[in-house]
């Protein structure tokens, strides 16, 4: 019977979202008088119910929807990964929305259907429904990005983010076009296997072109050189709360499904995908280091810093063994704490009710507010990459991975990239802690925001000692199921 | 030997605990929070002072082997352990770190007026780092507590600093990072080909000597700009010169020790033959490195830098005695790097007592100082000749071995540093003469006081370890010898 192969018990938590989700877009459409709070609660409420779906769901390896949808450890622990950040976001959107006029009833539901969308990328096992679930995740960003009604900034921001986007989904849908008409299968294992019994590799050029096109059409998306140049102006033009989603869920999302594609259908062809990964790793690394330098705005400088961050991650997906797959989720697990961190504490600029985002803004902030600058501090050297703090330990495991397959040119430009970056960081906490002058910037009380701020610092410290161990044990255990 | 009780995990990481109690208890006024602070600090240090005393005494000086090792599981998946331990080699460097550290706490007792509780929390964590990496026989522990110091000395830079302390600090801890980022790699490197991050177990491994010459220099990299040798040196003098007194006490007297640490405890006994390889090298560098910057020295004008200058000269010495790889070059670097830890904090504790009077470090405002301030001058004298190397002080005994141990390898360099010697004493007695010989004649110099009690509670413990040095060197010596003695067993037959 038809609903054999269905299987729709492993597809219940996005059904659940979905369910809500047009619930909610329904009462903002129809409770016109509604508080936003309002709202935020009940995504809230949405959220915590999927996630606690997902956390008693199997994991083993199902399919469902005649193997179009797969749901294994790897796809459990980035749908964990996904919902919680958007459910972040949504809560730390709050009140930063009124300052922006932007607090429309729809902005939660906008973040809900491009959580669907991750999740639906994630348990794709064909290229069809991998495709829905990219456009599901990007088109409601668009608006996220545009939301704030006056700025002329976000409009330009959001234009840009929505014409690179659609040219690189373009690009993409063209590349799984070409993978189709040369083996013949949408579906990941059927390309892999056409891929494998390939002997006299008749596929290779129009297989590997489509592929490259799908490479080109991900790397767009998540913002690694060349195809960086909607990243700091995103960055720094949109909303601080929509930025905190889009740093965040996104860019990781396709990193991950970076990892799945070039590692599961089409491993076979890694000796054609790496030297672009390793590529686009340094220029993104080398470039993004160098121009960060320059920044004067916090919010751009973030922006900077995620493309070499992004380059980082990638030296792990260059190196095809399990480690660095493993050392890729656990950076982006990581990174993710630390920018989630940085961009709540960015909430915390307000001068006069007004959002403020230059670096100089956060002089002497040590003196009026000593716990949040030493937050901040922790958060920054994180991302800077010093011991003894996670993000030291995210780069070891990278560099480990790629010293592992000989790949010691890459670990050494790794290591000088983050030499040149550790300085816009210490020239943040510079500006905070040595300036003399003093830019007043208001004292807000938040506790949700310092709750973020000093929860994520908190980790970043504890995180070696406590948590290292364990969180290698998921990620391990989420790795294995592409290398069986 | 395995010790039950964990003293090295404890003396590490009291000084962090005492740091954690200054920061959880910061109610109260400016003032009350200040000399809780205070008190808490000098508790603090000086506990971790009579723990290490506690584990001199229990050390068996005639043991080669790594004593009160400490070995606990960490990151399992990595390999990387928990392990500290110590030898004869380490033993003395950290007692001298916990020597200076309650020194350094008293240095800063009325002299920073701002936010003095945070100077205590970032000088104490700075103190487990520095402890935890002499302590540590795990590669990546070394490294990320070698990493980690650098943190809380850019900040004490930064915030309580002289004119120009953001460059300073900038330039101090980019300069000392990009260095030691190459060592972290060839950590990693080592891991991966030998399947060990254990200290002890990479000194028993034959690694290929080509490979040797790839890591002798990433590990070159990070130790050179630390140590510092001649031409990574610039960024010592503006770090010791815009660093609060206790900062630059603590870093000449304890964190330039952490490079020749690193040579002793990495590169001599792992990369035998990329050292035979590359002596002539550093033995040039080092050569240098004390010629010119004695001179250097000669014609600086402002106080810290010549006492800094002198330091890298110090250092150069330091590196001939490493190179020369023998029982007594090597034990006599030991003892120098010891006798110039003291020396030069010393030295730079005078200089800050001068300043704290006068507000200004530039020697041709001074003159005269003898005849209003005898204790300081005398004591200054002391250091001074110290300093330069006279028998029945610690300077001579460091000395005297390294050159004895150069001499049969190498007569030029060893000649080379004995006209260094010469040079020192050019400087040391020329700074001298200028600052405290002749008559008073400035207003501002009639009107100095004389060093108070608690000055001169700084000062003494360290004119006496340099005398018990310089007159029963053996005390030290017995220690060091048999962890000597197995380093050099590893040198290229």
């Amino acid at each position: 019977m038809i609903f054999e192969d269905l299987n729709i018990i492993a597809v219940l938590p996005e059904i659940v979202l979905l369910i809500f989700t047009i619930l909610s877009l329904f009462i903002s459409g129809v409770g016109k008088k509604l508080d936003y709070d309002v709202m935020v609660r009940f995504a809230g409420l949405s959220f915590i119910a999927v996630i606690y779906l997902l956390i008693q769901q199997d994991r083993s390896s199902i399919t469902a929807f005649t193997e179009m949808y797969l749901s294994d450890a790897f796809t459990n622990y980035m749908k964990i990964f996904v919902c919680l950040a958007s459910f972040l976001a949504i809560l730390l959107s709050g009140r930063y929305l009124k300052v922006y006029k932007a607090d429309r009833l729809e902005y939660p539901a906008l973040i809900m259907f491009s959580c669907l969308g991750m999740m639906t990328l994630f348990s794709a096992n064909n290229l069809i429904p991998l495709y829905i679930g990219l456009e599901m995740m990007t088109l409601p960003i668009y608006v996220l990005a545009t939301i704030s009604n006056d700025d002329k900034k976000a409009t330009e921001a959001g234009m840009k983010y929505f014409l690179s986007g659609i040219f690189s989904t373009a690009l993409f849908l063209y590349g799984v076009s070409l993978v189709y008409g040369f083996t013949g299968s949408m579906g990941f294992d059927d390309i892999a296997v056409t891929l494998s019994a390939d002997v006299e590799n008749t596929y290779v050029s129009g297989v590997g072109l489509g592929l490259m096109m799908m490479i080109i059409g991900v790397a767009f998306k998540i913002g690694v050189v060349p195809f960086h140049m909607w990243v700091p102006d995103i960055f720094q033009g949109a909303s601080t709360p929509a930025a905190i989603f889009f740093s965040v869920a996104p860019k990781l999302t396709m990193l991950a499904l970076l990892g799945r594609l070039l590692v599961t259908p089409f491993f076979e062809m890694a000796h054609l995908w790496q030297g672009i990964v390793i590529a686009i790793s340094i220029l993104s690394m080398v470039f993004g280091s160098v121009a960060a330098l320059a920044q004067t705005n916090i919010k751009r400088l973030l922006g900077y810093s995620a493309i070499v961050h992004m380059g980082y991650a990638l030296i792990g997906l260059a190196c095809v063994t399990e480690i660095g797959i493993e050392a890729l989720m656990v950076y982006i697990t990581i990174y993710s704490v630390t920018i989630l961190g940085a961009f709540a504490l960015v909430l915390l600029m307000q001068k006069k009710g007004v959002m403020v985002d230059q670096i100089t803004d956060l002089s002497g902030w040590w003196k009026t507010r000593p716990h949040t600058s030493f937050a901040f501090t922790v958060i920054l050297l994180s991302m800077a990459g010093l011991p003894p703090l996670a993000g030291f330990f995210s780069k070891m495991l990278i560099l480990q991975a790629a010293i592992n397959v000989d790949l010691i040119y890459l670990a050494v430009i790794g290591v000088l990239s983050s030499a040149v970056a550790v300085y816009y960081y210490l020239y943040v906490i510079k500006v905070m802690y040595f300036d003399k002058t003093s830019a007043k910037l208001d004292k807000l009380r938040d506790p949700f925001i310092l709750f973020v701020v000093n929860l994520s610092a908190v980790v970043l410290v504890m995180f070696p000692v406590f948590m290292l161990e364990g969180l290698l044990e998921l990620v391990k255990e989420a790795v294995r199921v592409f290398f069986r | 030997m395995t010790f039950e009780f964990p003293i090295l995990s404890l003396i590490t990481f009291l000084p962090i605990i005492g740091a954690l109690f200054i920061m959880i208890m910061l109610s109260g006024s400016d003032k009350v929070v200040a000399s809780n602070s205070k008190a808490i600090a000098l508790f603090t240090t000086f506990a971790t002072f009579v723990l290490s005393i506690v584990m001199y005494v229990s050390f068996d000086v005639t043991s080669a082997d790594f004593q009160f090792i400490e070995q606990r599981e960490w990151l399992p998946s990595f390999g990387v352990y928990y392990k500290l331990g110590v030898d004869g080699i380490s033993l003395f460097f950290i007692l001298l770190t916990t020597f200076l550290g309650p020194i350094c706490i008293l240095a800063v007792w009325k002299n920073i007026k701002i936010k003095i509780h945070e100077f205590f929390i970032a000088f104490l964590i700075l103190e487990t780092m520095v402890l935890g990496a002499f302590m540590s026989l795990d590669t990546i522990l070394f490294y990320i507590f070698f990493e980690a110091a650098l943190i809380p000395m850019f900040f004490i830079i930064g915030i309580w600093g002289g004119a120009h302390k953001i460059y300073a600090a900038m330039k101090f801890f980019l300069y000392t990072f990009l260095g030691s980022i190459f060592m972290l790699v060839a950590f990693l490197y080592l891991a991966n080909m030998h399947g060990t991050t254990d200290i002890e177990v990479l000194h028993s491994l034959d690694i290929d000597p080509e490979v040797q010459k790839y890591i002798f220099l990433a590990l070159l990299a990070s130790f050179a700009v630390k140590l510092p040798i001649f031409p990574l040196h610039t960024w010592l003098p503006d770090a010791h010169v815009e660093a609060p007194t206790s900062a630059s006490v603590f870093l000449t007297g304890v964190m330039l020790k952490m490079g020749g640490y690193g040579f002793l405890r990495l590169s001599l006994p792992m990369l035998p033959d990329a050292v035979a390889y590359f002596t002539p090298m550093m033995f040039v560098l080092a050569g240098i490195a004390v010629i010119y910057t004695s001179l250097i020295a000669l014609a600086q004008k402002d106080m810290k830098r010549l006492i800094a200058y002198a330091s890298v000269a110090n250092m150069g010495y330091v590196v001939i005695g490493l190179f020369a790889f023998n029982q007594h070059s090597v034990e006599g670097a030991i003892i120098h790097m010891l006798s110039h830890g003291l020396i030069s904090a010393g030295l730079f504790l005078i200089v800050g007592m001068l300043y704290n009077r006068m507000h200004n470090r530039d020697i041709e405002l001074y003159g005269g100082v003898g005849q209003v301030m005898p204790k300081l001058s005398a004591i200054f004298l002391l250091l001074s000749l110290a300093a330069i190397g006279l028998p029945a002080t610690s300077g001579f005994v460091g000395e005297f071995l390294i050159l004895l141990g150069a001499f049969g390898v190498n007569a030029y360099i060893a000649a080379v540093a004995a006209f260094g010697i010469i040079l020192s004493a050019v400087y040391m007695l020329y700074f001298y003469k200028r600052v405290v010989t002749g008559e008073a004649v400035q207003e501002n110099i009639k009107k100095l006081k004389d060093i108070d009690a608690l000055e001169i509670l700084m000062l003494v413990p360290i004119v006496i370890v340099i005398f018990w040095m310089g007159v029963r060197p053996v005390t030290f010596t017995e220690a060091i010898a048999p962890s000597v003695t197995k380093v050099i067993a590893r040198s290229a037959k």
